[in-house]
Order: C-alpha cells, then sequence, then structure tokens
C-alpha cells in the first residue's frame, strides 16, 4: 500500500511538472486577454452619455456643433508608458478623486476632456517584440500608439488591411479639431494620409521651432580672450584658434567630438557647412539632392579635417570617446572646443568648476563671411514624432477615443499638455502670454513629475524653449540661426522606403568606415575615385539618391 | 522509497544487459520500464516544446513574415533573404571576423579557464583558496555594458591600458582606434569576466580524480609540476574534450552585445562580425524574416562544425558526445 502511494506520489508530481510547463508555454494565448477584455467592458458600461451623443450625430448632422467637452466620463486604454502604480480603475473611480488619479500632464487633459486614459504597460515603438505580441495576440489598447510610419511593413496602410487600426476619415465628425488643423497644415496631412487617401492617425508634431537645431560648436570664451583672439566666423580663423590653442597649452584638447556625430544627425555640419555639403544627403539648391560622397567639395572637408587630426587639433580620442567623455573633457578643462548638443554644453557649463570659465556657442562655419549656413538637419515641413496616435479596431467607443485625441488640437488641449494648468505651473502676463513659473514652484507630485514636463502627446507641442534653463537657451539661441534649410529628411513612400531600406544600412557601413579611417589617415585620398566607385557600383548609391530625391520632390511640391 | 530506488536501479541494470543482448522488443521494455520512461517525459515534452515547436517558425526565412498574415499566411519568397545576405559584399569579412574573434576566444579562453583551475586545485590554502575563487568568479555578474564602459576608460589614451604600454615606451593611443587592437582587447575583456566562471566545471573535474593516484605518484617521486601534467590533466581530458566539442558548436555565434558597445567605423575592418551587421540591418527595416534566414545559416554551419569537432575527437581522443 505504501509503495503504490509513493508510486502514486511520485506520478503525480511528474504531471504536475508536465502541466505547469505547458501551461507557462500557453499562459500568453490570445484568450487570456483579461487586459483588454476588462477594458472593453468598463468603457461599453461607462458610456452611456457618450454613445448616445453618437446615436444623436448620426440622426441629426448639426449634433457636432452641439458637443462641448468634457464629455461624459469614460475610459480608455492606452499603449504609452508605464502602468500607473494604483493599478486598472474605472473611470468613476479615477474621477471621483482627481487630484489622486488626474494629475500630470496626462491628467490634467484627462480631467478637460472627461476620458480617463490608462496605459497597459505595453511600448508603442513597433520594433521591440511586447509591442509585436500585442498585435498579433490582438489585445489591442482603444488608442494605439505607433510607429506604423516608420518601422512597420508595409506602414501605415498595410496596418489598417490588418484590422489593427481604424480609418479615421469613417468618422470626420468626430474630429474637427483635427481637420481644421491638418488643413492649416498640409505637410502633416501627406504623412497621415496613406496613398489612397485614408487618414491613420493623430499625429504627434515636435517643437520645430528648436528640436534638431539645437547643436553645435561650444568653446570657452575666456581661453580665447586669453589668446586675444576673435571670436572665430570662418574656417580659417577656427583653425587658427584651434592651432593657438594646440601651441599655447599642448595638454588641451584643441577640438573634441564623438565619432558618430561624423556620419549621424548632421552634427558635424557646424564645420562642413563651409563647404556647403554634409553627410550624407543634402540639398542646398532647393531641388538637386547630392550625395556627400561625390561631392568634391566633402572630399576637401575630409582633407580638412584630416590635416586637423595629423596636426593633433582632433581629440586623440575621437574614435571611441562617448557623450559624458565630450561633455567632461568641457568641464575639466581637458578640451577647448566641442561638437555636441545644447543641453550637453549646459551641462559642461554647469558642471565647470575653472575659475573664469566661460562658454560660448559660435554658429556654424563658413568658407568667407558673406556666405550663408544652412541646416542640413531639416526641411521646413513639419515632421511627425516617432509615435502616433490611432484608434485601434478593438475599440468599442470609437467617438470617445476620436474626441479624446481631438481635444489635444483645441487651444485649451495645446496649453494643457505644453505648459499645464494656470496658477499651477504658469501665468499669463497682462497680455495673455504664457509666463512659466519657476522650476520649484511649478507643481509636482511626490515624484517630481510636472503638469507638463515637455511630454509628447496627440498634438503640436509648443513652447520648447521656455523650459530651457537660461545657459542653454543661450547657445540654442546661436545654433537656431541659419539662412536656409538644406535636409532632405522627408517621408517616403512605400515603395522608396522600400528600396532605401534594401541598400542604405550597407551603403553607409561602408561609407562610415572610408570617412573615418581618410581622417585618421589609414585610408588614402588617392582612392576617392576607387571610393566614389565602390559607392555608385557595389554599394547602389545611385539608387538611393535618386529614391531620396523623388521623395524630397514630391514631398517639396506638395506644399 | 529506498525500496522503489532499489527497484528502479535493478530495472535499469537489467535494462542495460537487455539492452546489449537486444533481445527485448521495445513494447515489452516500455512495459516493464514504464516508470522510468515517465520520468523522461518532461524532458521530452521540453524538447518538443522549446525546441522543436519553434523549428516550425523558421520557414519564415523562406516567406516575407508579416505577423499579422502568420507565418503560413506570408508571402513565400524562397532563397532572397539569404541571397541578399550573401549578396553583401564585405559577407567574406564578416565570416572571417567572426571565425577569429571565437577561435582566439575557444583558444585562449579555454587554455587560461584550465591553467586557473590547475592553479586553485594546487592551493593547500584553503581560506585563501575560497576567496581568490570567489573574486574570479565576481565580474561574470557584472553587466555587459559596465564592463564595456570600463574597459572603454581603459582604452583612452590616457586610460589604464595605455598607462602600462607607456612603461615600455609606447606612445598613448586610442586603443579602439587600430584595428589590430580590437581582438585582443576584447579578448582581455572576456577573460576578466568569463575565466573564474568557466574554471568551475574544470576544476570540479580535478576534484573528481581519485586522490590515490597523486600519493601513488608521490611516492615514486613526481613533483607538482609532473603530477599536473601526468595526472590532473589526463584524467580531466573527457571534460575537456566534451566542453571544446559544445563551444564549437557554438563557434559562428559571437554575441554582439560587446561588440556593438566597442566598436565603431575605423575598426570595422577587424571588429564587425555576423550579429553586428544583422543588428545594423535590423535597425532600419524590422525585418524577422531576414535575421532568421542569417540565423539559420549560422546554425547550420554550427552543426555542421560540431559534427566535425565530434568526429575528429572521436578518431583522436575516443571521446565524443554522440
Amino acid at each position: 500500500m505504501r509503495k503504490r502511494t509513493k508510486k502514486l506520489l511520485s506520478l503525480l508530481s511528474v504531471t504536475a511538472l508536465c502541466a505547469g510547463m505547458l501551461a507557462g508555454c500557453g499562459g500568453d494565448s490570445p484568450q487570456d486577454s483579461v487586459a483588454s477584455g476588462s477594458s472593453q467592458e468598463s468603457t461599453s458600461q461607462e458610456t452611456g452619455s457618450s454613445s448616445d451623443a453618437s446615436g444623436s450625430s448620426e440622426e441629426a448632422p448639426s449634433a457636432p456643433e452641439e458637443f462641448t467637452y468634457p464629455m461624459e466620463h469614460v475610459k480608455l486604454t492606452i499603449n504609452f508608458g508605464d502602468k500607473k502604480e494604483w493599478g486598472s480603475i474605472t473611470a468613476e473611480e479615477a474621477f471621483s478623486d482627481p487630484d489622486k488619479y488626474l494629475m500630470g500632464a496626462i491628467g490634467v487633459i484627462s480631467q478637460a476632456s472627461g476620458a480617463y486614459v490608462e496605459s497597459n504597460g505595453v511600448t508603442w515603438s513597433s520594433d521591440k517584440e511586447e509591442f509585436m505580441y500585442m498585435l498579433i495576440s490582438h489585445d489591442l489598447p482603444d488608442i494605439l500608439v505607433n510607429g506604423f510610419n516608420k518601422t512597420y511593413k508595409g506602414g501605415p496602410a498595410a496596418a489598417i488591411d490588418e484590422g489593427y487600426i481604424i480609418d479615421l476619415n469613417e468618422h470626420t465628425e468626430w474630429m474637427p479639431n483635427y481637420l481644421a488643423y491638418l488643413e492649416e497644415n498640409p505637410d502633416v496631412k501627406s504623412q497621415v494620409t496613406t496613398d489612397d487617401g485614408r487618414i491613420w492617425g493623430f499625429a504627434s508634431i515636435e517643437d520645430t521651432s528648436y528640436t534638431m537645431k539645437d547643436r553645435g560648436i561650444i568653446l570657452r570664451k575666456d581661453i580665447l580672450d586669453e589668446l586675444e583672439m576673435e571670436v572665430p566666423t570662418t574656417i580659417d580663423e577656427f583653425e587658427a584658434v584651434l592651432r593657438a590653442v594646440k601651441a599655447k597649452y599642448p595638454n588641451m584638447t584643441p577640438l573634441s567630438s564623438e565619432m558618430r556625430w561624423l556620419h549621424q544627425q548632421y552634427m558635424f555640419s557646424c564645420i562642413s557647412n563651409a563647404y556647403q555639403c554634409s553627410y550624407p544627403f543634402y540639398c542646398v539648391d532647393g531641388q538637386n539632392v547630392k550625395f556627400a560622397m561625390y561631392e568634391d567639395s566633402y572630399r576637401e572637408f575630409l582633407q580638412r579635417l584630416n590635416q586637423w587630426w595629423k596636426d593633433g587639433l582632433i581629440d586623440p580620442d575621437f574614435p571611441s570617446i562617448n557623450k559624458g567623455g565630450v561633455r567632461g573633457k568641457l568641464a575639466t578643462g581637458e578640451a577647448f572646443a566641442g561638437i555636441q548638443g545644447a543641453d550637453n554644453s549646459a551641462t559642461s557649463a554647469r558642471s565647470c568648476e575653472i575659475e573664469g570659465a566661460e562658454f560660448l556657442a559660435i554658429p556654424a562655419l563658413k568658407m568667407s563671411e558673406s556666405d550663408p549656413i544652412y541646416n542640413f538637419c531639416l526641411t521646413d515641413m513639419k515632421m511627425l514624432n516617432n509615435f502616433t496616435f490611432s484608434v485601434s479596431a478593438d475599440c468599442e467607443n470609437v467617438e470617445a477615443a476620436m474626441r479624446y485625441l481631438d481635444f489635444c488640437y483645441t487651444e485649451e488641449g495645446q496649453t494643457l499638455y505644453s505648459f499645464g494648468v494656470e496658477g499651477l505651473s504658469y501665468t499669463r502676463d497682462a497680455q495673455g502670454n504664457i509666463q512659466l513659473l519657476p522650476e520649484e514652484e511649478r507643481w509636482k507630485d511626490e515624484k517630481g513629475d510636472g503638469l507638463a514636463k515637455r511630454t509628447m502627446w496627440a498634438g503640436e507641442a509648443i513652447g520648447g524653449m521656455m523650459y530651457m534653463d537660461d545657459v542653454q537657451k543661450e547657445f540654442v539661441d546661436v545654433y537656431l540661426e541659419f539662412d536656409a534649410y538644406a535636409g532632405v529628411n522627408v517621408p517616403m513612400n512605400d515603395e522608396e522606403s522600400g528600396i532605401y531600406g534594401s541598400y542604405y544600412t550597407d551603403l553607409d557601413t561602408y561609407c562610415q568606415e572610408k570617412l573615418v579611417g581618410l581622417i585618421m589617415g589609414t585610408e588614402s585620398f588617392d582612392n576617392w575615385e576607387t571610393i566614389k566607385a565602390t559607392c555608385k557600383d557595389t554599394y547602389h548609391a545611385d539608387e538611393v539618391l535618386a529614391v531620396i530625391q523623388s521623395s524630397y520632390t514630391r514631398n517639396m511640391n506638395q506644399n | 522509497m529506498s525500496r522503489f530506488m532499489a527497484r528502479m536501479r535493478a530495472n535499469m541494470r537489467e535494462s542495460k544487459i537487455e539492452h546489449r543482448a537486444n533481445t527485448t522488443p521495445w513494447k515489452k521494455d516500455l512495459k516493464k520500464n514504464w516508470g522510468l520512461y515517465f520520468f523522461i517525459l518532461p524532458v521530452i515534452a521540453y524538447y518538443l516544446i522549446f525546441c522543436y515547436y519553434p523549428m516550425y517558425g523558421a520557414t519564415i526565412a523562406f516567406r516575407d513574415y508579416s505577423p499579422a498574415k502568420g507565418i503560413l499566411g506570408s508571402d513565400w519568397v524562397g532563397l532572397k533573404h539569404f541571397v541578399s545576405f550573401f549578396s553583401y559584399p564585405d559577407v567574406g569579412r564578416l565570416f572571417r571576423n567572426t571565425m577569429i574573434m571565437s577561435i582566439v576566444g575557444l583558444v585562449v579562453g579555454r587554455c587560461a579557464s584550465i591553467a586557473l583551475a590547475l592553479m586553485f586545485h594546487e592551493l593547500r590554502w584553503r581560506r585563501f583558496k575560497k576567496v581568490a575563487q570567489t573574486i574570479s568568479i565576481f565580474p561574470h555578474f557584472i553587466s555587459v555594458v559596465v564592463t564595456c564602459t570600463i574597459f572603454m576608460q581603459f582604452c583612452m589614451t590616457d586610460g589604464l591600458f595605455n598607462v602600462i604600454l607607456g612603461w615600455f615606451g609606447a606612445e598613448p593611443k586610442n586603443l579602439l582606434g587600430i584595428p589590430g587592437a580590437f581582438v585582443p582587447i576584447r579578448q582581455i575583456m572576456h577573460l576578466w569576466r568569463g575565466m573564474g566562471w568557466n574554471c568551475i566545471i574544470m576544476l570540479a573535474a580535478m576534484s573528481g580524480v581519485d586522490q590515490q593516484i597523486y600519493e601513488a605518484a608521490r611516492l615514486d617521486g613526481c613533483g607538482r609540476i609532473q603530477q599536473m601534467r601526468y595526472i590532473t590533466l589526463p584524467a580531466i581530458s573527457p571534460t575537456r574534450v566534451l566542453t571544446l566539442i559544445m563551444s564549437i558548436g557554438t563557434l559562428l555565434s559571437v554575441g554582439h552585445e560587446d561588440i556593438i558597445l566597442l566598436y565603431n567605423p575605423a575598426i570595422y575592418e577587424t571588429a564587425d562580425v555576423i550579429s553586428t551587421y544583422v543588428y545594423r540591418k535590423g535597425l532600419v527595416e524590422f525585418s524577422f524574416s531576414y535575421s532568421t534566414a542569417v540565423g539559420l545559416v549560422n546554425s547550420v554551419l554550427n552543426i555542421i562544425l560540431l559534427l566535425l569537432a565530434n568526429k575528429t575527437a572521436q578518431t583522436v581522443s575516443e571521446t565524443s558526445l554522440l
């Protein structure tokens, strides 16, 4: 009997083991989508009056004019950021204690619009496994934040066809403010509209008044004064300063920068502007896109840098120094000048303990005084952020979701997520202009999260400059001074992005290696023609250039 | 319970004998030893669920996989992704660098861990041995990111490596800008991280050697070095061969984390490997099919290498996995 019991026990334990493993495997199956199930329940329960509104809007076309915010309290789910520490709650619970549940940048939008928004904890990034898993298991939140236009195969059109998001054109009556915004901003409209005219999402727009223009050369003004030299504006003057620094302070690095800025984000254009070119693609005449590796002017720029490298004017740690390294070298006085973002320069300046040290930002260098300064990074188009807010195909209360997102395009909504609440984070002066309260006086929760901490949300964020401290603002003001756009970074259509995707990485890898080699002297400039030919014949540079040209021409003609 | 175990053991003995005689049909064997077969069920289930079932997913290497269409619904594109990978002009360099880094890692890493294990084995001061061993294992638990950051600092013109090289009169240079220095730097980093950890298995094998053999050797006048050479090393040779064969099976799977963190365009010539290439490629277009295709090529080559190594080991030392 005992033997049998033991046998049975061992059998049971093995069975339990197997069952445990199988359960572990199947636990995440789509059927287990508790989160979306409950959210759907709650939305359908709580939206009595909203659906009334939708009913009336179908019956009478005049309904949209009658609509006013806030909506009847409703809960919407979204995939954006971490779950709140209080877990999942209903709209009633949230609105019963707004000071607890509805504060912070997103919370105040909820208070004003009437929709409590709860994150399911999944990222919006389309190239992350958890996002893809959410799609495949069809465990979709009401508002699906996504980068379908950036990293999704087939783009937003495919996402609509595959049943993940809806075509917003089907319910134009629920997004009057957004439609008005799109009318005013045709460049945004073209980015949120598929090739066949469907609107796939509510755009989130970066604050173009300062984004991507906030980087360049920073140098030590006090040392410049010691050398009795003028602030350099041309590349020759700049070189003379670097040489003077090298001569007087042999242990000081004249110019420090991360190597990746040679080929990323057009950072080195603050120097290559003198040659009116920048890696990889640019367009200075508004028509013809150029590929830097095809241009002699770019070769001359590289030759110049090669000379600087040989003469010890460039940081010997150039190949592997990182952001913190450059920032640190400037702060400790190991480097005279650096190429970095204004935020990093501000950190260098603040943490610098050298007595009398003074940091100065200088505009991009020119060949002669009369030359223009180009912004090689941007066009004058407003560009979508990396994420866009779409309404998911599983959303049961489409009207509430659309009304909520549409609210972000009203002036009230825009003010709320850009600046917060009047009295708590900003005041208005006599002319009605917004004045942010000093940072320590702005409302913050116990974690230190403010009302409007430069939150990117649906809509166009404004007032970025207001959040900068004085040091950073001083630098950015200098970098903002440019004469014309020379960027070519515009949205591509599916065919273009297909070709670009197939060839660009390999071409870029090859070019990066060669241009670094040319500067560091491991590659000879005698091989320039061979390098050009290899770009063209082996790495399909012509094809890549052609698709960038066609996307550029199309986008520029549209606007 | 002990009786149950005794019966199991008896069954095992019997089944061994029967197996050798090859007289029992499998049905009879199953009936007789059902308990043993039952025990192996979870393991079989593990392999079926986690190793064999996902293999069906590998077919996406031959399709243009789209999550919405599913594995079977995605368009069949045949060898498109393989052709695309092999038509990358620098594909030869990728394979060459991958092989160099793996082989250097294999040879240097193994020699170092065996040497360290020998040293620990020979230590007689137990407390010091324990402390030293713990310290040697410790770097294994530091994250790759932190380790790489530390080594990047070491490679700076004013970093530790340049200070040491300076003693021999070398000019300070950023070591991560010199193509020829990358493999040694990475290897030193791996030794620091993995040497202590990897020597555990060798130490375990060494502690299993019969002490009487050492005693006999000492009586015959063997010194410490001779004992190491003629007793310890031959005694652990099955373990050495088995771990060698297993590491050869992963020869082409050089991890990309540390390389991505350390490399830069100036040293692509020696530092760019298959996994870093796939990583860069994946940044532009998130392509499941492409990376699966490359992974498949890797796995097939790994299996070929594994079988070759196994065969060689069988012929040379009569120890093998299969």
